[in-house]
């Protein structure tokens, strides 16, 4: 089988630069992908990021093991004395922190 | 389109001896007379989005097969043979074409125009648009705006920069849940929120008080203070938690 | 579940893992887009069906997650069901409740008959 014309689940790609790491999150943030950013929260934490942003532009679906995730990232820089933000948020993000009210619990950047 | 009973005969005779010779000069008068089925065959496929030409292409080479290869001893008739050789050739055509380059590409570009076609159909019509609609607006197939959707996303929703209300029509979401701010009622804490409030600063009070008692949008609040959205979105986000950790002292 | 009419259910038969959560939230899109659903309706449903498929097959113990989805004149019905694990209860937390609530008009997770089973309606656009 060639290409396929779904395209792959999730692709993270971080751009460091001193403390400070940009995550850009592609494609499905769903309970199958949802460790996948965990485990990277984790590795950036422990090498001494402190300032984290979650580039969501480019994240077509959402769902609440997705979000979990997110505030789950956002405790544990927060336990750090770090800080998260979201940056450019999709649409289907932004529907579903409509939906659960966090609109106003996240710091966004548009 | 059918040939003749006269014209089978002589179509059959002509199969028997081109099976003896290989004559090249039979073999093309074989194809000639059996031009329009493969034509015909060739317009059953044609509104797939693949141009003419290329199909009746397909279907002559088909054509060329099945004449090559019928075997007029056996108690078949040869249009029903070469029916299924054309078609099957066009089948394959298209199954060739769909792996490769053209498909994928279409929903990687189409995700990105999504969202601001479906938002000009939902102003024009006053209501979300259905998949057609939106599939005839770009000239793609349905299939392929669904695609998109997956890649994407399409809801156009209510963002930072808007009121709620603002739309003509309730949104499915709101219809469900009605319009009061879910998740955090503040209504219902307005008085701890007052509290609360005399902890802030006076920028950080005001900027509260735009936001659920006057309910401004984060941007017009920012035009109005004199700072960036984002750092609304901080002082917010910041008087939230606040508010929620006085709320479990209390209630606890 | 009354009478069907023939050709009124879709049904999908994937491996109880969440990767094929995929297929079916493209399934489900389609299936809606068929009976007139708007894009709005179509983003809320593959959120319900992603939400319950992944509860289901986090909670199953057999190899596959039956989907039907049943239109009706009045609603689209999505039935799920895949072989449970023995003990284990299904639950919906608060955070994903909020969410279903928003975007389907029912929704149903429970365990039965050693299965664990969900369905959501949706009401059909009136035309």
């Amino acid at each position: 089988m060639e290409e396929q014309a779904l395209q792959p689940d999730l692709s993270l790609h971080t751009n460091r630069a001193g403390t400070r790491a940009v995550v850009l999150i592609a494609g499905d943030l769903d309970a199958y992908s949802a460790a996948t950013l965990e485990d990277e929260v984790s590795r950036l934490l422990a090498d001494e990021v402190s300032e984290l942003v979650f580039d969501l532009s480019g994240t077509g679906f959402l769902d609440s093991s997705g979000l979990r995730a997110i505030l789950a990232s956002e405790r544990e820089i927060s336990r750090h004395g770090g800080s998260l933000v979201l940056q450019g948020p999709s649409d289907p993000v932004r529907r579903l922190l409509e939906i659960t009210g966090l609109t106003d619990h996240f710091v966004l950047e548009s | 389109m059918a040939l003749s009973a006269h014209e089978r005969a002589e179509s059959r005779a002509k199969f028997i001896e081109y099976r003896r010779t290989g004559d090249r000069k039979l073999r093309n008068e074989l194809i000639e007379a059996h031009r329009s089925l493969a034509s015909h065959l060739a317009r059953r496929y044609a509104h797939r989005g693949e141009p003419f030409d290329d199909l009746l292409q397909v279907a002559y080479l088909g054509m060329l097969k099945a004449v090559e290869r019928f075997d007029p001893e056996r108690n078949l008739e040869f249009s029903t043979y070469a029916t299924v050789t054309v078609e099957g050739e066009l089948k394959r055509h298209f199954r060739d074409k769909t792996w490769s380059v053209r498909v994928p590409r279409r929903p990687q570009e189409l995700h990105l125009r999504l969202a601001n076609v479906i938002n000009e159909l939902s102003q024009r019509l006053s209501r979300a648009p259905r998949v057609p609609e939106v599939a005839a607006e770009l000239g793609v197939s349905e299939e392929e705006v669904l695609e998109a959707m997956e890649v994407g996303g399409a809801y156009r929703s209510a963002s930072l920069d808007t009121r709620p209300g603002e739309n003509a029509e309730p949104t499915a979401i709101e219809r469900r849940l009605g319009t009061e701010d879910q998740g955090f009622d503040i209504a219902e804490h307005r008085v701890l929120l007052e509290t609360v409030l005399g902890d802030l600063s006076e920028r950080e009070r005001m900027i509260v008080e735009l936001r659920f008692f006057h309910e401004r949008t984060q941007t017009e609040i920012a035009e109005e203070v004199g700072i960036s959205q984002m750092h609304v979105s901080r002082l917010l986000a910041r008087t939230l938690m606040q508010l929620r950790e006085r709320l479990e002292t209390l209630e606890a | 579940m009354g009478h069907e009419q023939p050709g009124n259910v879709v049904r999908l038969t994937v491996p109880a893992t969440l990767e094929f959560a995929r297929i079916i939230r493209l399934t489900g899109s389609g299936v809606a887009s068929r009976l007139g659903f708007d894009v709005e309706e179509i983003e809320n449903l593959r959120v319900a069906i992603d939400e319950l498929a992944s509860l289901a097959i986090e909670a199953a113990g057999g190899p596959e997650l039956e989907i039907s989805f049943v239109a009706t004149e009045s609603e689209l019905r999505i039935i799920g069901r895949a072989p449970g694990r023995g003990g284990a209860d299904v639950g919906i937390d608060a955070l994903t409740a909020q969410i279903l609530k928003a975007v389907v008009d029912d929704y149903e997770l429970r365990v039965e008959d050693g299965h664990v089973c969900f369905s959501c309606i949706t009401r059909r656009p009136l035309r």
